[in-house]
């Protein structure tokens, strides 16, 4: 495999570097939605990010939300940031740029009571991201070790071909990642549910091996506190169709995206990594939730493993509705050979291991060079072909809502 | 990936497990080759149900309230008497964790 020549990303006043030059657009709640989507329509660059965050929680889930909306304004795929608000919003817009601005991008915070009316908001807001936009595409990209990369890796849809070609290939580029400096992040704490002891095993201290311990625990308790059998949630109805049987044995097949390298951490939704290595950020299998977590935890770079059957049919995302996270740029792996239907989906292909004309490693090493390529710019299959509307991303809640 | 004169094959992912994931559709009758991950054939199995490709198929008899075992790990327990060469698959095997 290609090592130790790294990629050319954005390089950032604070250090981190960028594989994208967003204009990032962050409503501080859902009222300011609207304006965040006035404000960057049609102009270069500009990513509205909406989402569900109301006046309607209560502490730890408004925590939570304030964390994640500071890094989602931090995430180095951002390059610079207009916070909106309308100043009577549950999270303070203010505080939230004051915290983004640590990164010294240019980061700028308008509400209706501070600029005197929704029109005001609007028209200064698109003053400013015309500008930002301008000086964004005028940033040239450097060369820079891997260490800077930040990966995050799901699997959905899955089937038992992601076990046996496209996660256990996605491991072996997790592992070369770890090995060379860089962050693994995964997640979906609910899908670790029988295999947790296999990665308690490989805990990096004890503090983590109690960490996912608690993590998985505290999962189980939620589900059977409703007293339901979860199949036909998890696994998933095209889980079972593609073969998997149990939450354990689609857990089992999961875990192999995460390599073999030791854990270095465990963290919430709505937080980052403490460092590099591979990390576990808790949070249920819901793949809006997901996205908005990794983006906020830093990551710029996200693999997601299909299996196969219906859930290979769907050109965009499995798990969202119409619209792309431009701000984690994702690259789709197939698994599936009897999909092949649905290959020009894809970014990548991994059913070669179950056709027999492809070794594992080969598909590891593919999926790290198209990882490096599209640090270094190379369009996402849904970058080229995104899907036609705006995407509300959806806040982690824990309730009550009130 | 069609049932030819080769037979059908089937993985097992870890030596100590109690089903194989099918690489091919197989009808009752069909002869099934078991092969480690290396592609080392292990014994010869029959099928005696109608199963998709990438299910799983029972490789030893399991008596009901048995683990299940595939990656060398438990992944269910089951809900029935299994014979070797029968789908297993929600009908005969759960979770026991949730």
């Amino acid at each position: 495999m290609i090592s130790g020549n790294g990629f050319e990303g954005f390089r950032r006043r604070d250090g981190q570097v960028g594989i994208r030059n967003l204009a990032l657009v962050l409503p501080v709640g859902q009222c300011a939605n609207e304006l965040a989507l006035r404000c960057a329509s049609g102009i270069d660059s500009a990513f509205p990010l909406l989402h569900t965050q109301p006046c309607a929680h209560l502490g730890d889930d408004n925590h939570a939300a304030m964390r994640c909306l500071i890094g989602l304004g931090r995430n180095p795929n951002a390059g610079a940031v207009l916070v909106v608000g309308i100043g009577c919003d549950a999270l303070d817009a203010e505080h939230i740029a004051d915290r983004i601005a640590v990164t010294k991008k240019p980061v700028e915070c308008l509400t209706v009571a501070s600029c005197g009316g929704w029109d005001h908001v609007i028209a200064k807001g698109r003053r400013w991201l015309e500008h930002q936009s301008r000086e964004l595409s005028q940033q040239p990209r450097t060369q820079v070790g891997i260490g800077h990369l930040t990966l995050a890796v799901k699997c959905g849809g899955s089937d038992a071909t992601s076990a046996l070609a496209g996660n256990p290939a996605i491991g072996g580029a997790v592992d070369q990642l770890i090995d060379e400096g860089g962050t693994v992040i995964f997640s979906e704490t609910t899908e670790l549910i029988g295999a947790e002891h296999l990665l308690m095993a490989r805990a990096a201290t004890p503090a983590v091996r109690h960490a996912i311990d608690l993590a998985v625990k505290d999962t189980i308790q939620r589900i059977n506190a409703i007293g339901v059998d979860p199949r036909g949630t998890q696994p998933t109805p095209g889980n079972i169709e593609g073969g998997l049987t149990t939450l354990e044995e689609k857990s089992l097949g999961g875990i192999l995206k995460t390599g073999a390298r030791p854990i270095a951490g465990v963290f919430s939704w709505g937080e980052a990594p403490n460092g590099p290595g591979l990390h576990l950020m808790d949070c249920p299998a819901n793949v809006p939730q997901l996205l908005l977590g990794w983006a906020a935890a830093g990551a710029q770079l996200l693999i997601f493993s299909v299996g196969g059957g219906l859930p290979a049919s769907i050109p965009s995302l499995i798990g969202t509705n119409t619209g792309n996270m431009q701000l984690l740029p994702i690259l789709k792996l197939l698994s599936n050979p009897r999909d092949s239907s649905a290959r020009s989906y894809f970014d990548l292909y991994a059913g070669g291991v179950l056709e027999g004309n492809m070794p594992l490693e080969q598909v590891s090493e593919e999926i790290w060079n198209r990882a490096l390529e599209t640090a270094s710019g190379r369009p996402t299959y849904l970058e080229r072909y995104p899907p036609p509307g705006v995407q509300i991303w959806e806040l982690l809640v824990r309730g009550p809502t009130v | 990936m069609e049932s030819t004169d080769i037979g059908a094959q089937a993985l097992v992912m870890d030596r100590g497990d109690t089903v194989a994931t099918l690489l091919d559709p197989v009808q009752p009758g069909d002869a099934v080759k078991l092969l480690d991950p290396e592609l080392t054939l292990l014994k010869t199995v029959v099928a005696c149900d109608s199963i998709n490709p990438f299910h799983k198929i029972a490789v030893y008899p399991m008596a009901r309230n048995e683990s299940v075992i595939k990656f060398g790990e438990v992944i269910g327990c089951t809900s029935k008497t299994i014979a070797v060469g029968e789908s297993v698959h929600v009908h005969n095997l759960r979770s026991a964790k949730v």
